[in-house]
């Protein structure tokens, strides 16, 4: 692949960037004007006070010199401080990443590996029950409200159990325990609820989508001309039509990786999971704006960063595409 | 738009499944029409959403039918199971009639739906059909624009833009709330559409004829454009009323004491214990008009698609 | 810990960090209870049976094991002179001695000071004793010289106080004089004029001069970004810090070097949950041994007896809502008009306060987990008036709307009162997040309808609240004030006309005779001359009504039985000094 390619696209991208960070000033700069929280309405600090706290962060600034220093120091890759805890957003960034990767990871891999044997199986039984009753949890499931599942899951997994056999037969809050929390079995045991009920929302659609590719490839001459030839019906099914059939789905999963850091922002919050999710809406909440500024641009690099990677792997992949 | 529906979209257009050819004929609205009619499934969930839009519309009726409105308390008569005299489906836990809040709940979940979906596509189609027409920089500045915004992870705009009404939510709120996330892929795929025109013969021949840059976008690509448009409509409906509902669960929602199916749903969680009426009536209406207004929307997809065809 | 009583800034701030931190904002999940931080208080009975002088008593106390208590938000700094939000006070208080602590009888009690020392004749001198028996976990002795390095780090010439700024400092510079150290085991503090708050609000532990010193002097401005602030390294309290997972849970460790003695269990666990609703499920699925289940799960809980110990006690607190009452208001000027009228605004603001069955609203609204509140004070403060001295207000529809007539305003054709043209109508704010707020508002809103008034709630978060009311964008607001120990019966916050537009006077109230009153009650420092005062405040206002109380909420808190000796009460919610009593039956 030409490396002009690569650097034109990354060129493209700074302006993607920097555009993501203007929306969030201004959206935050709107809500929240110069309003610090914790400091602005306290009663007992003097204005001369207020006014050296509203210095410290710069907020006595115009506002385009507000965006300019913000936007100089994350050319530095410096995403700022909370003006909350005045910790940098770097350190709260690494805090919680790994655990927001670690759930939205795993509900991805467990829809993918559910999505393509049941939209295969209901492909290859179309019509019958088996079929039908897939195609029913399918399409139920991609209309009820995620937070109301979570809830559910909670109460049957969780609550339920508890009160019958002294024990939930799994946590419900948390991504590990207090102790032995290195311990990969408690972590995975964590992990099962919140992956499952954001796994169920993309194998709805994933899960449909495979079916429908699947009856596509099954209908094709190349599958025809397998069984014409005598080939036995496991082998044309499994070798041929469904790695056919998986190619578009990659794509699909391909168009959620966006969703990596975000994606799980309800079920991080039923869950209380300790992700970036629920960080960013406690803050937005309590306008910590430079938190939310940072974490929004830090989201938006890695989506654009995560565009680029696709389009360069399906060049990779894809002896068809040229640049 | 905004469900996922939008992703499968996206992915068709990503993979590269484009092949709109000319104007669609006269025909090609009835033949499409026909063939939605004839989907004996899509038409079952026309006729269920259509059964919850009657409902929302005749919410202020029954009310008075009831002498209950909607804000009306009777503190002494509060967690009324359903069935119980002169409450159809029960009383709240102010003694607020379920049935009427149901009703009115239908209209803020369907109002804004269908605010957000013009909202979206009011914008996203004017967006992406100049710039599909225009190119060069302006077809630049816009796209880099719908670039920005899709770069944004969407839950996290929805923060972002919730906060922003905070003071005064209302249908109009949410729906630019929900929109703003909605437009983008909207004006994608209006850019799509239209650059595949724009070079079509009917095209240069109008422009040849001395018509206006206006008169040919609105006249001669929007029509165009259309199908690409119904069909990302039809298949946004459902995502936004569960986005409508998630907002009211991050507590962005509509104000109380104006019901919302989502707000109902998030308030009844904690007396689930002893009213768990109140968490499944509001509940099963989400899922019934969500599932209605997907398989309807995969009626309308397989009827107008017109890469389908 | 240092930090006895909260005074009523702190209170509110107390309120500000630990609402929008309290990740409820499912509405109907938690906010009702804003539960166990919100809810202040402790069972006296409770606290007879097993405050900490008790503890020991029990012959079958265990060691060892964990206690997890479930918090709905992250701490931000763990030591008392920075911490502003309930979430961190717990740690913190478990991690620092205090020179006094609060007695679950609402009385100070000696902790690192030896005895709780009495104000010298000049009416200004504190001497403070320190024990000599008690050590940094680092096994350095705690001596007069950390307390002092501790006060300088707040006010004084020593350090740049102002950079360092720890939430006291202009309190100190006003009231303040010195401190001072005349041997290793003596601290001497001096304030300027005489003031009565001064024990209760402004007695803090120390922190470790040797670890922390500097700091203080090299970089001031870093002083609060100093990882010993959020990961403590050297302490003085029962525990020490463990480890803290963001977002997740604080671990702390038994400290055998605590004063007192090593606490029973090894380690104390507070983990942030998320919401209310979470940590109600999971004290039901065990995850979590402590909570503050929401009033709406109060009698649900009651059936898991067997499980759980039900705690609950009216606390310092109350929910009431405010009038504009200032006519000159220039951002709601109409309003001021109507509540603070000279004349009629009075009027006004009782006949709505008649209108409101507040019995009602802590039956269904509070899930009887509320009694109607009768004074301006906490049903725990000492200077609360008797129900008798004070005006009564019982609930009384044809009376409001009577007042209401007196007041000239008379019924309209659209069914809200008027008078000169004005329509009796506006809006009624509070904070999202809090099942039992929203629904109050609600409830007032219905009320006022009956009698021809038009109130439109309004809710928006918490942080909004309290910088709309605050900068007094308001007609009329609910709120809830709270307490986390001991506080002053001090109201100079709330109604002196200095802090209009700045402390929690959002009315715009104004009475020379309060002010001169909340003057003088500061400046008497013996009890009961004290208490004269405030009950004859406590009838002013109740008669002037510019907050009209609504309820004394009850703290309600969850145990699991496994946990013993867990000796919450009204003034022991965060200052815990029955903590290294707390053991754990099953040794886990």
């Amino acid at each position: 692949m030409p490396w002009a390619y690569l650097l034109r696209r990354v060129l493209v991208s700074i302006p993607v960037v920097i555009g993501v960070s203007a929306i969030t000033f201004t959206l935050m700069h709107t809500t929240g004007g110069d309003y610090v929280p914790g400091v602005s309405d306290d009663p007992r600090l003097s204005h001369a006070a207020v006014e050296a706290i509203r210095h410290e962060y710069g907020l006595d600034q115009p506002w385009w010199v507000q965006y300019g220093v913000w936007l100089w120091n994350l050319l530095h890759l410096d995403f700022g401080r909370s003006m909350i805890d005045g910790i940098p957003l770097g350190v709260h960034i690494a805090d919680r990443l790994p655990n927001t990767l670690e759930l939205t990871l795993t509900a991805i891999v467990l829809a993918v590996v559910f999505a393509i044997p049941i939209g295969a199986l209901s492909a290859i039984r179309r019509g019958t029950a088996i079929d039908h009753v897939f195609t029913v949890v399918s399409v139920g499931g991609y209309a009820v409200p995620e937070f109301w599942l979570g809830l559910l899951v909670i109460l049957l997994f969780g609550v339920e159990p508890a009160l019958h056999w002294g024990a939930p037969i799994l946590p419900t809050s948390g991504a590990a325990s207090a102790f032995g929390g290195g311990d990969v079995l408690d972590r995975f045991s964590h992990l099962i609820l919140p992956a499952s009920v954001l796994a169920f929302g993309y194998l709805s659609i994933w899960s449909r989508f495979s079916r429908s590719s699947m009856l596509e490839v099954l209908s094709q001459d190349y599958v025809r001309t397998a069984r014409a030839k005598g080939m036995g019906e496991r082998r044309v099914v499994y070798v041929h039509a469904l790695r056919n059939a998986v190619m578009p789905l990659v794509t699909l999963v391909g168009l959620e990786l966006p969703g990596l850091v975000s994606g799980g922002v309800i079920v991080e919050v039923v869950f209380g999971w300790p992700g970036i999710g629920r960080f960013l809406y406690e803050r937005a909440l309590a306008y910590d704006y430079t938190t939310v500024m940072g974490l929004t641009t830090f989201a938006a690099v890695l989506v654009v960063a995560g565009n680029l990677l696709a389009d360069v792997v399906y060049a990779l992949l894809d002896p068809r595409i040229r640049y | 738009m905004i469900g996922q529906g939008a992703v499968a979209e996206a992915a068709r257009l990503q993979a590269g499944v484009e092949d709109v050819t000319a104007r669609p004929a006269q025909s090609y609205w009835r033949a499409s029409w026909q063939r939605l009619v004839e989907n004996r499934v899509g038409m079952a969930a026309g006729a269920v959403v259509l059964l919850m839009v009657v409902i929302a519309l005749a919410a202020p009726l029954v009310a008075v039918l009831v002498h209950h409105q909607y804000y009306e308390q009777d503190l002494d008569n509060n967690f009324a199971p359903p069935f119980a005299p002169n409450h159809l489906l029960g009383t709240d836990e102010l003694g607020r009639d379920t049935l009427v809040r149901l009703m009115y709940g239908a209209q803020v979940s369907l109002g804004v739906a269908l605010l957000t979906v013009l909202l979206s596509l009011t914008v996203g189609s004017t967006v992406g059909v100049m710039a599909g027409y225009y190119g060069g920089l302006i077809e630049d500045l816009l796209m880099r624009l719908v670039d920005v915004v899709l770069a944004i992870p969407r839950i996290f705009l929805f923060i972002l833009v919730g906060i922003l009404f905070f003071h005064q939510t209302s249908l109009l709120s949410l729906s630019i709330v929900i929109a703003s996330v909605g437009w983008g892929a909207t004006a994608r795929l209006c850019r799509g559409e239209t650059l595949s025109l724009r070079s079509r013969d009917f095209m240069l021949a109008t422009r040849s004829l001395g018509a206006s840059d206006v008169r040919l976008m609105v006249r001669h690509l929007l029509p165009n454009v259309l199908p690409v448009l119904i069909v990302a409509a039809s298949l946004g409906v459902g995502g936004i009323i569960l986005a409508e509902a998630a907002l009211d669960y991050l507590g962005f929602g509509i104000h109380p004491p104006t019901p919302s199916w989502g707000n109902m749903l998030s308030n009844a969680q904690t007396y689930y214990v002893h009213s768990v009426w109140l968490v499944i009536l509001p509940g099963v209406c989400i899922f019934i008009t969500v599932l209605a207004a997907n398989v309807l929307g995969n009626a309308v997809r397989d009827a107008f698609d017109p890469r389908l065809r | 810990m240092s930090r006895v009583g909260d005074d009523l800034e702190l209170d509110r701030f107390d309120r500000f960090l630990d609402e929008w931190s309290r990740r409820d904002f499912l509405k109907g999940m938690g906010g009702a209870m804003a539960a166990s931080l919100f809810f202040a208080g402790g069972l006296e009975a409770l606290l007879a049976a097993c405050g900490p002088g008790n503890g020991g008593t029990n012959q079958n106390v265990k060691k060892g094991g964990h206690v997890t208590e479930a918090t709905t938000s992250d701490p931000t700094i763990f030591h008392p002179i920075f911490i502003s939000d309930t979430a961190s006070l717990i740690p913190g208080n478990m991690l620092f001695l205090g020179l006094l602590e609060a007695g679950g009888d609402g009385n100070l009690k000696p902790a690192l000071a030896k005895t709780v020392p009495t104000v010298a004749s000049d009416q200004l001198t504190y001497k403070f004793d320190l024990r000599q028996d008690a050590y940094w976990s680092d096994g350095k002795q705690i001596t007069s010289d950390d307390v002092v390095f501790t006060y300088d780090l707040m006010h004084g010439t020593k350090y740049d106080y102002k950079k360092i700024n720890s939430r006291y400092y202009p309190d100190l510079e006003q009231y303040l004089d010195t401190v001072t150290a005349p041997d290793k085991f003596t601290v001497v503090m001096k304030t300027k004029t005489p003031y009565a708050p001064f024990l209760t609000g402004y007695a803090f532990g120390p922190l470790p001069k040797h670890v922390l010193e500097p700091v203080a002097i090299n970089s001031p401005a870093d002083f609060r970004k100093n990882d010993y602030l959020t990961a403590p390294t050297v302490v003085s309290g029962a525990f020490t810090f463990g480890k803290w997972d963001k977002t997740q849970q604080v671990v702390l460790n038994a400290n055998s070097k605590y004063v007192r003695g090593r606490p029973n269990v090894d380690q104390y666990v507070i983990k942030n949950v998320g919401t209310d609703q979470a940590a109600v499920n999971q004290i039901k699925t065990g995850e979590v041994d402590i909570a503050g289940p929401p009033p709406s799960l109060w009698d649900d809980l009651a059936t898991l007896s067997d499980k759980i110990d039900r705690v609950s006690f009216v606390a310092s607190s109350y929910e009431y809502y405010g009038y504009n009452v200032d006519p000159n208001n220039p951002k709601r000027p109409v309003s001021g008009k109507i509540f603070g009228d000279p004349q009629t605004g009075k009027l006004v603001r009782q006949a709505l306060y008649y209108a409101v069955d507040r019995q009602q609203l802590a039956d269904k609204v509070y899930f009887k987990q509320a009694e109607p509140a009768y004074s301006v004070e906490y049903k725990t403060q000492w200077s609360l008036a008797d129900k008798s001295q004070l005006p009564n207000y019982t609930h009384d529809t044809k009376k409001a709307a009577d007042l209401l007539d007196q007041a000239g305003w008379k019924p309209g054709a659209d069914g809200v009162r008027t008078k000169n043209g004005v329509r009796l109508s506006f809006e009624l704010l509070t904070n999202q997040g809090n099942a039992a707020r929203e629904s109050t508002v609600q409830v007032l809103s219905e009320a006022w309808r009956q009698i021809g008034v038009e109130a439109k709630p309004k809710t928006v978060q918490f942080t909004e609240y309290v910088a709309t009311s605050t900068t007094r964008d308001v007609d009329t607001y609910m709120g809830g004030i709270v307490s986390g120990g001991i506080s002053d019966p001090d109201l100079s916050q709330i109604y002196h006309s200095r802090v209009i537009g700045k402390g929690l006077n959002r009315m715009g109230y104004s009475n020379p005779q309060v002010d001169q009153l909340l003057d003088e009650g500061v400046k008497v420092l013996d009890r009961s001359q004290r208490k004269k005062i405030y009950v004859q405040l406590q009838q002013i206002l109740m008669d002037e009504l510019p907050l009209a109380m609504l309820l004394w909420p009850k703290s309600l808190w969850a145990v699991s039985k496994r946990v013993q000796n867990f000796a919450v009460g009204p003034f022991n919610r965060y200052d815990r000094p029955w903590i290294k009593d707390v053991y754990v039956t099953d040794g886990k």
